[in-house]
């Protein structure tokens, strides 16, 4: 790892993750609305699979937040799993909202859906640079 | 790129969740259903 790459997994997030308290399969998505300012909520991921194993899916999260975040490191999880992920973005009622659904394709050619990922804000493609 | 979401980012997140020797699998099967199919 370079020195570079050292600074900057440790420099300060704009978007975090956490464990919801008090929903065992959510994990609550926060950033940091201005310098040196709390983290408050901005989204929610939820996962609809309730057979997948908690660690996997909050690498799932992990990646999110580091794309997120500009980051290009994400965990390889795919491999030797057998399954493809895909996505369909879901209406919501404003522009500003975004809200994503996972599916996980397998072997038996049945796509499932696997979580659901809502932000309270809208995506880069349609609101150009945000910060 | 910048921060926060967008639909390229979405889909490296699905590429990185997906098994990239089954996708090429399925690819190749669509591939194939496409060549061998029927002429009405």
């Amino acid at each position: 790892m370079a020195f570079d790459d050292f600074n900057t997994i440790t420099a300060k997030k704009h978007y975090i993750y956490r464990q919801n308290p008090v929903h065992q399969h959510s994990f609550m998505i926060l950033k940091q609305l201005s310098e040196e300012g709390a983290y408050q909520p901005v989204g929610d991921y939820t996962v609809l699979d309730s057979e997948e194993e908690h660690s996997l899916s909050e690498k799932k999260v992990m990646n999110l937040v580091a794309l997120m975040n500009d980051e290009d490191h994400l965990i390889d999880i795919g491999s030797g799993t057998g399954t493809r992920m895909h996505y369909h973005r879901a209406s919501t009622d404003s522009p500003d909202k975004t809200r994503i659904i996972f599916y996980e394709l397998g072997k038996l050619g049945v796509s499932k859906e696997n979580a659901v990922l809502s932000l309270e804000e809208g995506l880069q493609d349609e609101l150009g640079s945000e910060h | 790129m910048s921060l926060g979401l967008s639909i390229e980012k979405i889909e490296r997140a699905c590429e990185a969740g997906s098994d990239a020797a089954f996708s090429r699998e399925l690819e190749a099967g669509v591939k194939a259903d496409v060549t061998q199919a029927p002429k009405p």
